[in-house]
C-alpha cells in the first residue's frame, strides 16, 4: 500500500474541506508520482480531479468529446510535470487549473495554427519565486477560498463569468448589460477583498 | 519605492492580468504579460491569487464522469510515451539573463538578429498579427538589444507601440524606464528610445498593439478610478 493513497484514505474525512477533499494527501500524491512513479497515488489524483476538469471543461464550452480528450491530456501532463509541482509554491487544484488552461490556449490554437508546437514551454507555470513565503499555498488556497464565499453576489458572479465562460472585461459588460466602468470597479473591489482575505489574517 | 519595483502606471493592470490567468490573451501579449510577471513581483503576487481563484472554481465545478476506459487509457498514453524528454536548447549566453519565456520564445522560432540602428539590433519573434482592430496592419513583435547610449532614431507608428523592459533600462525623452516597466506609445507620439549607460538594453515591443494591451496599464484603471493604492 502506498504511503501517500494510504494517508488519503484515512485522512479523507479530516481537514481541508472547503475543496471537498484533503489537500496536503493530493499534494503527497503528486509527490509519489515524481518520486517513484507511483501509479496508485495516480488513480487517486486520477479519480478526483479527471472528473472535475472534466466538469469545468464543458462549463467553459468544450464538448464532451473535447473536454474528455483535454482532462485526460491534462492529467499526462500531470503524470509527466509531476516533479516540477512545488506544494511551497502552488496547491493542487491551482496547479491543474494551470495545466488545463495551457492544454485548452493549446488547443485553440492548433485549430488556428497547425504547425504550432503543442510542448512550447512558454505557458508552463512559472517557477519564479513567491516573494512572500510566509503563507505556504495549501493555506493561501483556503483563504482564497473562505475569502471567495464572503464576497457581495455582484462582485462573486463576474468573477464566475471572467473564469467558466473565458470572457474579458469588456465580453462580460456586453452579456451583462452593464457599463465597461461598472464591471472594472466590481472585479477590482472583488480582487481587492480578495487580496486582503489573503494577506489579512497573516 | 526602490528602483526595482514598478512604479504603478508601469505596470499591467488588474484586467489584463485576469485576463492572462483565464488564458484569453492573444499569444503576443500573453509572453509580454509572462516576462512582466518575471519581473515585477506585485503584478506576480495579483496574478498567484488569481490563479488560487481558478483551481478554487474549478473545484466547484460540477464533476462530469470521465469515459469507461479513460485511465487505462491515459496510463497507456503515459507508457507509450516513455521518460520524459530533459531538452537542452542552445541560447545566446547573452539572453540567458532574459525572462525564461522570452528565452523560451526565442528558440522555439529560432529568431535572427537584424541590423536597426548602429548598436541597435532587432529579432522577429514570428507571431502572427496581434488580435487588434481588422483595420489596423498587423503588428510585429521584436526584441530589441540596444548597446548603451544607443538608441533607435525618432519614429512614429500608424499603431500603438508597447514595449516592456527587460534589462537596463531606456529614456525616450519623456520618461525613463527599467526592467519590469511597461510603455506604451500612442500613435501621435514620436519618440527616440535612447538606453541608458551602463548595461545593454533588452526590450520586448509590440507594434499596432492591441486594445486590450494599450489600454492594461495601471495609469489607465487608475486614472477611472478613486482606487487606493496597495
Amino acid at each position: 500500500m502506498d504511503v501517500a493513497t494510504d494517508q488519503m484514505n484515512t485522512r479523507q474525512a479530516g481537514a481541508g474541506k472547503t475543496g471537498g477533499y484533503d489537500r496536503e494527501a493530493m499534494a503527497d500524491c503528486i509527490e509519489a508520482v515524481a518520486a517513484r512513479q507511483d501509479k496508485q497515488a495516480f488513480a487517486t489524483l486520477f479519480d478526483y480531479f479527471a472528473p472535475r476538469l472534466k466538469g469545468y471543461l464543458m462549463k467553459l464550452g468544450a464538448g464532451e468529446p473535447l473536454a474528455e480528450e483535454l482532462a485526460q491530456e491534462v492529467m499526462i501532463t500531470v503524470w509527466r510535470k509531476a516533479a516540477q509541482f512545488d506544494r511551497k509554491q502552488s496547491s493542487v487544484s491551482t496547479w491543474l487549473y494551470t495545466i488545463a488552461r495551457n492544454r485548452r490556449i493549446d488547443v485553440l490554437r492548433r485549430e488556428r495554427f497547425p504547425d504550432y508546437d503543442p510542448d512550447d514551454p512558454l505557458l508552463l507555470p512559472s517557477e519564479a519565486e513567491q516573494p512572500d513565503e510566509a503563507v505556504a499555498a495549501g493555506e493561501r488556497e483556503v483563504k482564497v477560498r473562505a475569502a471567495l464565499e464572503t464576497l457581495p453576489e455582484e462582485q462573486a458572479e463576474l468573477i464566475r463569468l471572467a473564469f467558466f465562460k473565458g470572457w474579458s472585461h469588456s465580453e462580460i459588460a456586453e452579456h451583462q448589460e452593464l457599463p465597461l466602468g461598472t464591471v472594472k470597479s466590481r472585479l477590482r473591489l472583488a480582487f481587492r477583498k480578495l487580496k486582503v482575505g489573503l494577506e489579512g489574517a497573516v | 519605492m526602490t528602483d526595482d519595483v514598478s512604479a504603478p502606471d508601469r505596470r499591467f493592470g488588474e484586467e489584463i492580468l485576469l485576463d492572462y490567468v483565464t488564458g484569453t490573451l492573444d499569444e503576443a501579449t500573453t509572453l509580454m504579460v509572462a516576462a512582466h510577471l518575471d519581473l515585477c513581483p506585485q503584478s506576480r503576487d495579483m496574478v498567484d491569487l488569481m490563479t488560487h481563484v481558478g483551481g478554487a472554481l474549478m473545484d466547484e465545478a460540477d464533476p462530469v464522469a470521465m469515459r469507461e476506459n479513460a485511465f487505462d487509457a491515459v496510463m497507456w498514453l503515459i507508457d507509450e510515451g516513455g521518460a520524459p524528454q530533459v531538452e537542452t536548447p542552445t541560447i545566446d549566453e547573452e539572453l540567458t539573463a532574459l525572462p525564461q519565456a522570452i528565452q523560451d520564445r526565442v528558440v522555439a522560432c529560432g529568431g535572427k538578429w537584424s541590423f536597426v540602428a548602429p548598436g541597435v539590433k532587432g529579432m522577429d519573434l514570428g507571431f502572427e498579427a496581434p488580435q487588434g482592430s481588422s483595420t489596423t496592419k498587423p503588428g510585429e513583435v521584436k526584441l530589441y538589444r540596444l548597446e548603451p547610449g544607443k538608441g533607435v532614431p525618432t519614429h512614429t507608428h500608424k499603431g500603438s507601440e508597447v514595449t516592456l523592459v527587460l534589462t537596463g533600462a531606456f529614456a525616450d525623452g519623456r520618461d525613463r524606464f527599467g526592467p519590469g516597466d511597461v510603455s506604451v506609445a500612442s500613435p501621435e507620439i514620436t519618440h527616440k528610445p535612447v538606453a541608458e549607460a551602463g548595461d545593454t538594453c533588452f526590450a520586448l515591443a509590440i507594434t499596432d498593439a492591441p486594445l486590450q494591451l494599450t489600454g492594461a496599464l495601471g495609469l489607465v484603471q487608475r486614472a477611472l478610478s478613486m482606487g487606493g493604492s496597495d
